[in-house]
């Protein structure tokens, strides 16, 4: 690893609404290695896919406030129009809902077709199809050449993200976001789509920043996890680490949250909601869901610092001594 | 999730406070945009006037065969604020009582296509998939397929020529619209899962059309009501430019653009003025629909 | 593309029985009309024995089922559709005199509408939330509200009064043998007169442009919102960081759905220029069908009634056969659903 092909300085969004301006991400700053498998989890609203949405530059089309002091892909900036040149060089995006990813009005064909003729453009038949069928054939598509020739509405949504995913593999590019691949896919495919995002990544040296939040799958794929909350990073470090010994109690709450094998479904959970982001809480946003919150978390805003003596830990709480004995356990 | 969802139901009832909080929304949502004010304005405007015509028109007696040589094309002034036409009367007197049959003759046409075109969407919603599901949609498309000005004229001059089977006319061309839109609003409901989980707990369908679709559905009829407002007066004056619904020399907005035309160029303002009236009136139902609609449709996401 | 052939196929059959249930109707309904049509064709001093020819020859004597049967079998096989009391000729002869230049002046409206209303959604599309987007949004609201008889006479005062660019109403005349099929524009082509195709050209645009101002307002509206919602898209997303150049985004991943609500739209549109068009076609002096029909329905001659709202309801039916046509084309979700 060495060279960040990703990097988040300083990021701040805000959506202007009827009732007025949601401040979704306050500040925000990440980073991917060149290689590295980055996770991005959090619930659902916590802007994690606001955040992918700012890296591959197609905020625009919202309305959307984006701010940000740096944000670079490859060592460069993506301000501008130049810089979105950058990005689409090198980021390539998976979507969440493989139904709604593609046009359903143009074959897959013809939507494989133009991406390629900018890519590669005034080349042969021969060699656009050639492409085409090799970009199928490593998702291991079953009967390429007629999915080629049908509407997104003939596959079923498993084959429907491995044509989104060959379409995001076909340009060669280093980073790929995947936001969510797997959320819209019945149980089965789930594993195998992941696998394949897994091989292929590791196949072709990509860095990957997977959003999930099935823990369980950030946990198996990725080197190195960030954890949201409400717009901003709360915890980050190696993913071994963090699910061994979680130290923010939102942390400890969403290990704790996921489905286990014993016990009744969907376990205990974290009570109450996202703030509002039209007024958030003053001090700490977790704070009114937090059980160990305390006068100065409601007041002042922690900080994300590094803790001493980790690998790349970061965490932002007040009350870190308190977490040095676990709360609740972790996965059983 | 079912008891949740009941309980839900009951709170909302109970709770009148929710309702006015509610409209205080809409009532924000709705005042931020200026346009819709202006809507607002006008339509109340447009009623306050239809309502009192007899006495704010300047000169009332105009609106019939009053004659007044000596004052014949006059240019709009101080005095006639429209104008005068060929006989000396009073355009703007002309105007606001010509009014009064336009607004009449929309709101026939609106109380009928909506209480026969609601019912049927209503039971052909109800019985969905069975023969009169097919019966009422194959009837609604036979009257759509014909031109809705075609259609109200035959059925206008068959009766007869006036006023009232003008409105007969444009309602017999104007119900299939809501026939369809209620069909549709009671379809899509019925998949949504509050009305499944209502009938799952074994209320009668009856009941659940009545009780929970009805409600439903009414914010966006009262909406397409208002956008069709307008539509109707323009249909209206549309039918009454070549003669047909109200009879001279009661003033009616179209026919006086009709009369007006033989006298273009130099007397302008005979055509001018009461196009101009249909256009602002036609306009604020427009507006005032367009902005209850973004109300509405904001508060459904 | 079988799938989409059978779609149409069954659309087909379904506008083809409509269309007969609807000229059943109204062919009965006609019977409602007082007075009995032989004999005022005839004239109140024919004998009592012609009356009964002519009854009994019209079948005005056999059941309802029958005389319809009739009235259809005529039409079908001989374009007849009986005598107009109004003209006193058969009225197929009226239809084709007055149907083509009607259906010139609606063609050409239907031309525009398309042209200008997707031209001016788009651009309020592509460049939306800007001045532009916004003097397209407040011209085409203008557009939506105004009576089509008052642009009529607002073009009317301008263009041919004031500025005389424009004649101020009426068609060129044709020496009757060079009316061959009764468009005028065809017919000056037919000819090789070109001067006087731009001549016809140049009487048809103001009332075209007033029957279709308010339509072309209300398209570029639509247009502009399909475009929007498709915008926030996802596949438009994915199409553009998967890296299709903007112009293709635009002009083929955004326009082809979008296509799809303006279509629907813009078949109601064209569906209903030709019946009301009859203010325009009298404002400028065209002797079109739609004014026929008015006439006819005014002196409520049966044959003339019956056979009007037969045509219109043809109209209709091709109208919308080419709007399924399209949508399916463009649509393959519909495609593949409806051959089912």
């Amino acid at each position: 690893m060495g060279q960040n092909v990703l990097e988040i300085n300083d990021l701040s969004v805000k959506y202007k609404v009827y009732e007025g301006v949601l401040d979704v991400i306050p500040d925000l700053s990440l980073y991917v290695q060149e290689g590295e498998r980055v996770g991005l989890v959090g619930e659902t609203g916590s802007g994690k896919t606001t955040v992918l949405k700012a890296s591959a530059a197609i905020l625009g089309n919202t309305p959307a406030i984006v701010n940000k002091k740096e944000l670079k892909v490859c060592g460069l900036s993506i301000d501008g129009i130049r810089g979105k040149k950058n990005v689409r060089k090198n980021v390539s995006m998976i979507f969440q809902d493989p139904s709604t990813s593609l046009n359903p009005t143009l074959k897959i064909q013809t939507q494989m077709l133009d991406i390629l003729k900018s890519q590669f453009p005034k080349k042969s038949k021969g060699f656009y199809h050639e492409m085409m069928m090799r970009a199928l054939k490593s998702v291991s598509m079953p009967a390429p050449e007629r999915v080629l020739d049908s509407y997104p509405i003939q596959l079923s949504g498993g084959m429907r993200q491995r044509v989104c995913i060959s379409m995001a593999l076909m340009k060669n590019t280093k980073i790929i976001i995947a936001d969510e691949p797997t959320t819209a896919l019945d149980v089965t495919i789930e594993e195998q789509i992941l696998e394949l995002i897994d091989d292929l990544v590791k196949k072709e040296k990509k860095s990957l920043i997977l959003v999930s939040h099935a823990l369980g799958t950030v946990r198996k794929i990725t080197d190195r996890l960030y954890v949201m909350y409400a717009g901003q990073i709360v915890e980050s470090g190696l993913t071994k680490d963090i699910f061994d010994n979680p130290h923010h109690p939102y942390t400890i709450g969403l290990i704790d949250a996921t489905p286990k094998l014993t016990g009744n479904g969907i376990a205990d959970g974290i009570a109450g909601d996202i703030p509002s982001y039209l007024n958030p809480p003053k001090g700490c946003r977790f704070a009114p869901r937090c059980p160990r919150a305390t006068q100065i978390c409601r007041e002042q805003a922690p900080v994300l610092e590094k803790m001493e003596g980790s690998v790349d830990r970061f965490v932002s709480c007040h009350n870190l001594e308190v977490s040095e004995k676990p709360v609740v356990s972790s996965l059983t | 999730m079912l008891a949740a969802y009941l309980q839900k139901l009951d709170s909302d009832k109970t709770n009148k406070n929710s309702r006015i909080e509610q409209f205080k929304r809409n009532w924000y949502k709705f005042s931020r945009n200026p346009m819709n004010i202006i809507g607002l304005i006008i339509v109340a405007v447009v009623i306050f006037v239809t309502i009192f015509a007899k006495t704010l028109a300047p000169h009332p007696e105009d609106a019939g065969l009053h004659v007044d040589i000596m004052n014949a094309f006059s240019k709009p002034t101080l005095k006639n604020w429209a104008g005068t036409d060929e006989y000396g009367r009073d355009l703007f007197s002309r105007i606001i009582i010509g009014l009064r049959p336009s607004m009449g003759i929309a709101i026939m046409v609106l109380a009928i296509s909506v209480t026969i075109g609601v019912l049927l969407g209503l039971v052909a919603g109800y019985y969905k998939g069975t023969l009169i599901d097919l019966l009422i949609s194959r009837i609604t498309e036979l009257f759509m397929s014909i031109p809705p000005l075609i259609l109200a004229m035959v059925v206008c001059t068959m009766f007869s020529n006036n006023y009232f089977f003008a409105a007969i006319g444009i309602a017999v061309a104007w119900w299939p619209w809501y026939t369809r839109i209620t069909y549709n609003l009671v379809t899509s409901l019925s998949n949504e899962l509050f009305i499944v989980y209502t009938e799952l707990a074994g209320v009668k369908m009856m009941k659940i059309i009545i009780r929970e679709m009805l409600p439903n559905i009414t914010s966006s009829i009262l909406t397409k009501m208002t956008l069709d407002t307008g539509s109707i007066i323009l249909v209206a004056s549309s039918m009454s430019y070549v003669g047909l619904g109200v009879q001279p020399p009661t003033p009616s907005l179209g026919s006086m653009v009709s009369e007006g035309i033989a006298y273009l160029p130099e007397f302008w303002w005979l055509t001018v003025m009461p196009a101009l009236a249909v256009v602002v009136i036609v306009m604020g139902f427009n507006l005032l629909g367009d902005g209850l609609t973004d109300v509405l449709s904001v508060e459904d996401k | 593309m079988k799938e989409g052939l059978i779609y149409v196929f069954k659309r087909f059959i379904h506008i083809l029985i409509i269309l007969l249930v609807l000229s059943f109707i109204v062919f009965s309904f006609i019977r409602l009309i007082p007075g009995d049509p032989v004999k005022s064709t005839l004239g109140p001093l024919a004998s009592e024995e012609s009356v009964n020819r002519m009854t009994h020859e019209l079948y005005l004597d056999r059941p309802l089922v029958v005389q319809y049967g009739h009235w259809l079998k005529n039409v079908v096989t001989q374009g007849d559709f009986g005598k107009s009391l109004l003209t006193s000729r058969p009225v197929s002869l009226d239809i084709k005199e007055y149907l083509p230049r009607s259906l010139e002046l609606c063609f050409l409206s239907a031309l525009m509408i398309l042209v200008f209303g997707v031209l001016f959604g788009t651009i309020s599309a592509v460049f939306r939330n800007t001045w532009i987007d916004n003097v397209i949004r407040f011209l085409t609201y203008l557009g939506v509200v105004t009576p089509p008889y008052a642009f009529g006479v607002l073009f009317l005062l301008i263009f041919s009064y004031l500025l005389k660019w424009f004649p101020i109403g009426g068609l060129p005349r044709f020496s009757p043998e060079n009316v061959r099929t009764g468009m005028l524009s065809i017919d000056a082509l037919l000819m090789g007169n070109f001067s006087l195709f731009i001549k016809v050209l140049q009487s048809y645009f103001l009332p075209c442009l007033s029957l279709a101002i308010g339509s072309i307002a209300y398209q570029a509206r639509i247009h502009r919102s399909a475009m929007v919602e498709n915008v926030n898209a996802d596949f438009i997303a994915f199409a553009e960081v998967a890296g299709v150049s903007k112009s293709k985004l635009i002009f083929k991943h955004l326009m082809k759905p979008s296509f799809i609500p303006t279509l629907t739209v813009y078949g109601l549109q064209v569906a209903s220029l030709l019946g009301n068009a009859f203010i325009i076609e009298s404002m400028f002096r065209i002797n079109g069908f739609s004014q026929y029909s008015l006439n006819v329905i005014l002196n409520k001659d049966p044959y003339g009634i019956v056979a009007v709202t037969f045509i219109f309801g043809v109209i209709f039916a091709v109208v919308n056969l080419c709007i399924d046509i399209g949508v399916v084309a463009l649509d393959p979700r519909i495609r593949l659903k409806g051959a089912e």
